[in-house]
């Protein structure tokens, strides 16, 4: 008998359409201690596993038809909700959710929430005694500065603080299994190793089992020994994460791979061509006038100082933690935001200048696809008016001529034409996506800004969309700019790269040499933050440690120095000059400089 | 014709989906089919009702305070008018003045609401600090001023609470057209250069028109009730107009006695707003998924 076991559990969903399987488990089997990875795409039934263990499931709308959840041999599934809240959630087995925002009360300060809970849980522990355990479970989960934050509410900390604090709430009575439902994805890259890092010593230190749900294979690589595959809910592949991601047996593992391996780029050289768009020293701050804080007038440096050029045809990838500037920037430069100082140079013309001469007329070259297809289409609209929408802008086209572009359009990007009567809630992620992106060639641009276009549609249709990019970019001789968190669909797309830090530019260069070599230490670390498939385990995955510093306050001298591992004094006085590296690459680093 | 029938299966498919959400609530499905029946009584009045004469001046002396009997439901009034026949008629008086009321403050409303949480900044100030305004003033309070202003009229009884009535609208459909407004699909007009104004009438209207069909369809109950008090007050319908209110107001000086006068028309005022609002609360667990009881 296996510590936990799963058998034969079908779980259906009632709605006006139907019943749905949503859940359809023959076997799974977890060891006492074992790491056990849970992978599939959103909508294949990981996070109604996870409540269907804990009995948190609604029902209805959802049924348990048959099965059973073996806990140390007992069956979960006959015991009543009393008796789970009693003896099994919390003190045998704890979950951790998908947000740490919305699992932490924000009326009860982090302390509160802690404290109750320990009273709760331990018969006989007093406030003073529950207080102390409290300390050293914010210790246990590397929180510096306990003390401190027990007196915070749960939005004056960082998501990735705020993610700690859960773990050590999941710890605090014991449990024995541990549930993590994508603790990890809100985070940033750097974020997300150091919470794998820390779950992974709690792990050894208290013997716990993981149960681990991710989206995403090379995570489960990095931090699983044994990993299963939810697919249309059943669980296609199970073995050791070696076994599956060395020798992968089933097609759709096979395509969950290939969406995480690194993208070999093609060969994607630029001829020297003409400058497209030359951004020049732009800033733009924005007033904070926060009366109740009394900081009256503080400036936030969004984005301070960069400047680029960009030629025709070419692909710039912005890469960066959140909150860096990148959408900013790209706002800015789309003319969305009016910019504090600065220059933006479109095909000669001044951008600025001509806004103010000729109102919107400049927006029909520079076109945006945004990252989730979901809320970019407006619901209540036919596809073809959505598809239209920059043509009715600039051109006053016939109803006829109208619907013929747009089912040109859209056979562009591989829709069919039956779509145009269509409202965006009938189609699929991807192919949403690919309705916004024949919106953005509707007016015949010639930027097109991809704003994380991949990172919210399923696996399937990620790897379908880069190449329909790609396509498109050299069909409409395209030039891009990318943002994405995905080094890999930036490696696969973009010829140059520009790496953001606290709104400037910390290393610029052509994207072939930066992944090869980069230079910058938060290039680097940025890298190195990033499971990837060819070293399994936890060793090659690096952390940076520390919080990103507000925009508010910025840091003396070099603003990466406080987090950076080669820091030297200098870094703290003075800000680093550009070095150029040969002639098209160059960091902002006092170090790397001097070397 | 194949893409019009495509376009057609939505439709289809969401209306579905209504009625089986309506279904699973027994109480609002018969509010609805209650509702449905004073509606089709209120267009066919003329040819249901066994005395259409009485709507008017008409008396019968002789037939005057008849109790309720076969030949008539409800009984007759101080006038010998059929109390039944005018009960109907009152359905098309109050269901009309409803409607008109609703409309009249989602026309007002409704734009200038949009208009405020689009743009925002000074035009917001200026239209919510009048919208203020309007709010300080019990709605009744104020229908009751203007009416005398305007005169006693069963229309400027209706204009003057839908102009009572308009700033809830606003408000309401500013606090959405606030949240819409950060949705992408707005940023993305932005991008392509689509106009302000189409931005806030294509893009954000329509996705704020939910709540305002929750808050509509409740607001028919409140507007009858509101028409009847000022009718009762002598502010709205005037005699010999078959109007709820009135009729209550008119046979009011000879209850208990004559009990039947005031308790019919009393009786078709509950039972129409009573169903508005169990209509308003099942078009909300419809359109509004977050409400809905598990």
């Amino acid at each position: 008998m296996a510590f936990f076991e799963i058998h034969d559990l079908v779980v259906k969903h009632k709605s006006f359409e139907g019943v749905k399987t949503v859940l359809d488990i023959k076997e799974l089997k977890i060891e006492k201690g074992e790491t056990y990875g849970l992978v599939g795409e959103s909508g294949q039934g990981k996070t109604v596993l996870a409540l269907t263990i804990l009995k948190l499931l609604q029902c209805p709308p959802g049924i348990i038809e048959s099965g059973e959840i073996l806990y140390e041999g007992e069956d979960l599934l006959k015991k009543s909700q009393h008796q789970m809240q009693r003896n099994i959630r919390g003190q045998k087995i704890a979950m951790i959710f998908q947000d740490p925002m919305s699992c932490l009360n924000p009326v009860f300060r982090v302390g509160t929430t802690m404290i109750d809970v320990l009273k709760k849980n331990h018969k006989g522990m007093n406030r003073k005694k529950a207080y102390a355990e409290a300390i050293r479970l914010l210790g246990e989960v590397k929180l510096a500065d306990a003390e401190s934050i027990m007196e915070k509410y749960p939005h004056q900390l960082s998501g990735g603080q705020r993610q700690r604090v859960i773990i050590a709430l999941a710890l605090c009575c014991g449990a024995e299994f541990l549930i993590a439902d994508e603790p990890t994805r809100n985070l940033d890259v750097t974020i997300q190793a150091s919470i794998l890092k820390l779950l992974k010593e709690l792990q050894e230190k208290y013997n716990i089992t993981v149960l681990f749900i991710a989206n995403n294979l090379s995570l489960v690589s990095a931090f699983c020994d044994k990993v299963a595959i939810l697919h249309d809910s059943k669980i296609v592949e199970e073995g050791l994460v070696e076994q599956v991601v060395r020798e992968p047996k089933d097609e759709y593992t096979k395509v969950l791979l290939e969406a995480v391996h690194t993208k070999s780029q093609e060969n994607l050289d630029v001829v020297d061509t003409d400058v497209l768009l030359k951004v020049d020293n732009i800033k733009k701050y924005f007033d904070i006038n926060d009366e109740i804080k009394h900081q009256k007038h503080q400036t936030l440096k969004a984005v301070d100082g960069v400047s680029f050029e960009l030629k025709k045809g070419e692909v710039l990838g912005i890469v960066g933690e959140s909150g860096c500037g990148k959408s900013t920037l790209v706002n800015t430069i789309l003319g969305l935001f009016a910019p504090t100082d600065g220059k933006v140079f479109f095909d000669g013309v001044d951008v600025y200048d001509d806004l103010k001469k000729n109102g919107n007329a400049f927006k029909k070259n520079v076109q945006i696809v945004f990252q989730d297809p979901f809320w970019s289409l407006n619901p209540r609209w036919l596809i073809k008016d959505i598809v239209a929408e920059p043509i009715d802008v600039y051109e006053k086209l016939g109803e006829q001529e109208r619907l013929k572009r747009v089912v040109e359009l859209l056979k562009m990007v591989g829709i069919p034409e039956n779509a145009c009567y269509k409202y965006p809630h009938e189609f699929s992620g991807g192919q949403r996506q690919r309705i916004a992106i024949a919106r953005s060639l509707a007016s015949n641009p010639k930027l097109v800004v991809l704003d994380e276009p991949t990172s919210s549609i399923d696996v399937f249709s990620q790897k379908q969309i880069l190449e329909l990019l790609k396509d498109l970019k050299d069909e409409f001789h395209l030039t891009n700019i990318l943002i994405s968190h995905d080094l890999g669909v930036v490696h696969a797309l973009s010829n140059k790269i520009a790496v953001m830090y606290l709104g400037k530019i910390v290393e610029f260069g052509p994207a072939d040499e930066i992944f090869k070599n980069p230079i910058h230490p938060y290039t680097k670390a940025l890298f190195d933050a990033i499971p990837d498939l060819e070293t399994i385990g936890m060793e090659g995955l690096k952390t940076l440690e520390g919080q990103i510093p507000s925009p508010i306050n910025p840091p003396s001298g070099c603003t990466f120095h406080t987090r950076c591992n080669q820091c030297c004094e200098k870094c703290k006085e003075k800000a680093p000059e550009m070095f150029w590296v040969n002639e098209n690459h160059y960091v902002n680093c006092t170090v790397i400089a001097e070397n | 014709m194949k893409n019009i029938k495509q376009s057609l299966k939505p439709k289809i498919d969401s209306f579905k989906k209504s009625l089986y959400l309506l279904a699973k609530n027994k109480l609002s499905l018969l509010a609805l089919i209650i509702l449905v029946l004073i509606v089709l009584m209120a267009i066919f009045a003329p040819w249901i009702v066994p005395h259409p004469e009485d709507i008017a001046d008409e008396t019968h002396i002789t037939e005057k305070f008849l109790a309720p009997s076969a030949a008539y439901f409800f009984g007759t009034d101080e006038l010998g008018r059929d109390i039944f026949t005018r009960v109907i008629y009152g359905a098309r008086v109050s269901i009309w003045a409803a409607v008109l009321a609703v409309g009249l403050a989602l026309i007002i409303g409704v734009p200038l609401g949009a208009i405020a949480g689009s743009i925002g900044g000074k035009v917001d100030n200026v239209i919510m600090r009048i919208t203020d305004v309007f709010l300080s003033f019990p709605p009744l309070l104020l229908a009751i001023a203007l009416v005398a202003l305007l005169g006693s009229s069963l229309t400027n009884a209706t204009i003057a609470i839908a102009i009572s009535w308009w700033p809830w609208y606003t408000r309401l459909v500013r606090g959405q057209a606030i949240s819409v407004k950060e949705r992408k699909f707005v940023q993305a007009a932005e991008t392509i250069g689509t106009s302000r104004m189409k931005i806030i009438f294509k893009h954000i209207l329509p996705n704020t028109i939910s709540p305002i069909i929750v808050q509509a369809s409740m607001d028919m109950g409140g507007v009858i009730l509101t028409v009847a008090s000022l009718s009762f007050w002598g502010l709205g319908a005037q005699a010999p107009m078959p109007e709820w209110g009135l009729m209550i107001s008119n046979g009011q000086s000879y209850f208990p006695d004559k009990w039947w006068c005031c308790i019919f028309p009393g009786i078709a005022i509950f039972i129409t707003v009573l169903c508005f609002n169990l209509l308003g609360d099942a078009v909300r667990e419809i359109l509004d998924p977050k409400t809905r009881k598990k």
